[in-house]
Formats: C-alpha cells, structure tokens, sequence
C-alpha cells in the first residue's frame, strides 16, 4: 500500500476525469463549475453545476472554466481542482495526493504552468504535467516504448492531438483547437439556432 | 435528432429536427483540417518512423473519435489504416493512470514537466 495517493487528471475542456492510482477512474464529470459571484465560494462542479448553465440568477455564474484545452479561468479552475482533490481523496486535509495532469500537446510554457500553479494552490503536493497524445497512446495500449512510430490522433472537447511517439517521447506532433465543443456550435449554427441548452456558450457575467 | 435551443430570428425557444446529414456537412470543415494537419506531420516525421505509421496504423482516440464515419474518411485521404482505440472517451485518464505507475520511466524520457 502507498501512503501517498496519486491521481492522474485528464483536464479537458468538456469532461474532468480522475484515475486513482489502484482504483481506476473515480470520477467523471462535466468540467463545469458554478460559483457565487458575492461570496467566491463554489456552488457546485460537474453534474450539478451543468445543470445550472444558463439558468443562474445574478449572483451565481456556472462556467466552464477551461477553453480549447487550457486555463481560461485561473480562479475557478483552482477550486474545480481542490473540489476534485477533496472528492476523489476524501479524508483528512493533511494527506496531500500527487497529480499527474494533462496538457494537450501545444501548449506554452505558461500554460503548462498555470495548470501547475493550479494544482499547487488546490492542495496537490507535487504536480507534473503530461501531454495528452502520450497519455492517449497509453491508455489505448500502443506499444510506445518500442523502437517504432506509433501515431495517436486525440480528439477532445477543445483541442485535437496529433502525434507520432516512439521509444516514449513525441517525435512530431501538432495541436489544432478544434475539438467536440466547438464541432457542435458549428453544426446547431447552421439550423440557424444560436444558444443550445446546455452547451453553457453565453459569457459569464461579472 | 431533435434539439432545443433559441431561434436566432424570433429570439423564442424553439426545437428543430437536425439530420444527419446536416451535421455532416457542418462538421467536414474541421475535419478536413484535421486531415491536412495529420498529412503535414506524417511529412516532417522521419520517414523511418512514417513508413512504422503505415505499416501499424493511425490510432483514434478522444470522444471526436466516435464521430461516425470519421476513421473512414481518414482512411480515404491518408491511404493508412486508421481505427478507434477500445474505450477511446477514457483513454487520455487511463493513460494518466498508467504513467503514474511507470512515472520514474517516463520523467526519464523527459515527457513528463514538474515544477
């Protein structure tokens, strides 16, 4: 048994998952977060809040706090990361988990360091990023660490991954931010309806 | 399908019957310029690992990979094998879960950043 827990956190623009290092997924939810605008305090993430989207009095806003892969919300992504850190490793505060979080592959150095920020500021111990199309060919069981050219395209909710791995390290690789979110404005765009429910695309009010 | 949603001319909720069609016709933009960008990395890639790429296939993943028709569509322009990975919505999580376990591995290789 390990004292520490650590959790790997796919970050991603539509959906959080978390995998607990000999537990599997824990958690699978709608990255969305709804927030007191008074109080600063979170309301609801996931599920809850993404029912709140569109539907939030003045004084509550439901957001999704990452744009086509990265941060857009450091605030909000900070407590959306301390809330998981909380429901995925319950228990007393003192027991710090270590994350493991993704990027999508083009990121900037700043980016890839707002995600780490986060995630220090949520209460992880130790965090490192990972780069979604590495994380990708291993969950999907591609023999990466062979002398051999494996190519994974990922496509997410705001970014599309593409790369070609061998010997465990990203030989070429290439980050469009296209992804699922923005396939679905598109196709409803042209039924000529502009809000969808439940896609959350109305800005947050200040 | 139906979907419900505002109607950009009256501002009144309204629900419209979007076929697939549509959909489809709205969604080759993008996907065309997945495909230029998968062709343009297969062209920088050294061509010993491109001519691996070839021989094994291009793997899918991520929840736009169960976009019906796409792994297809690919498959027509790149002229290689292109298929879904099993559980392909939870393969970046499953992957995250797994790095942890070969975490000293993989720092190693330098795919992984701390601060």
């Amino acid at each position: 048994m390990r004292l520490v827990p650590q959790i790997g956190i796919d970050l991603g623009t539509a959906n959080i998952l978390v995998f607990r290092r000999g537990k599997g997924i824990v958690l699978n939810e709608p990255t969305v977060v709804a927030i007191n605008t008074k109080t600063k305090r979170v309301l609801a993430v996931g599920n809850d809040a993404r029912e709140m989207l569109g539907r939030t009095p003045g004084n509550i806003t439901a957001i999704r706090p990452m744009r086509d892969g990265v941060i857009a919300e450091y605030t909000v992504t900070e407590k959306m990361l301390e809330y998981i850190r909380k429901k995925t490793v319950p228990g007393p505060g003192f027991v710090k988990p270590v994350a493991l979080i993704c990027v999508p592959s083009g990121v900037t150095n700043v980016e890839r360091r707002a995600v780490l920020k986060a995630a220090h500021a949520a209460g992880f111990q130790r965090a490192s990023t990972i780069e979604e199309p590495m994380a990708a060919a291993i969950g999907a069981g591609l023999p990466i660490s062979t002398a051999g050219g494996n190519m994974v395209v990922d496509i997410g909710g705001g970014t599309t991954d593409i790369a070609v791995i061998s010997l465990g390290g990203i030989v070429k690789s290439a980050s469009l931010r296209i992804g699922g979110t923005r396939w679905m404005r598109r196709s409803f765009a042209i039924s000529g309806m502009y809000t969808i429910w439940g896609l959350g695309n109305r800005q947050p009010r200040n | 399908m139906e979907v419900r949603g505002r109607d950009m001319v009256a501002g009144l909720p309204k629900t419209v019957e979007v076929s697939s069609v549509e959909i489809r016709e709205a969604l080759s933009e993008p996907v065309r310029q997945i495909a230029e960008k998968l062709c343009q990395v297969l062209e920088e890639t050294p061509p010993e690992l491109s001519s691996d790429v070839i021989e094994r296939g291009i793997v899918l993943t991520g929840g736009g990979a169960l976009l019906r028709g796409l792994s297809t569509l690919l498959e027509n322009i790149t002229q290689i094998p292109v298929r879904v990975a099993d559980n392909a919505l939870d393969c970046v999580a499953i992957g995250t879960g797994r790095a942890l376990e070969q975490m000293d591995a993989i720092e190693k290789s330098g795919a992984v950043t701390r601060i």
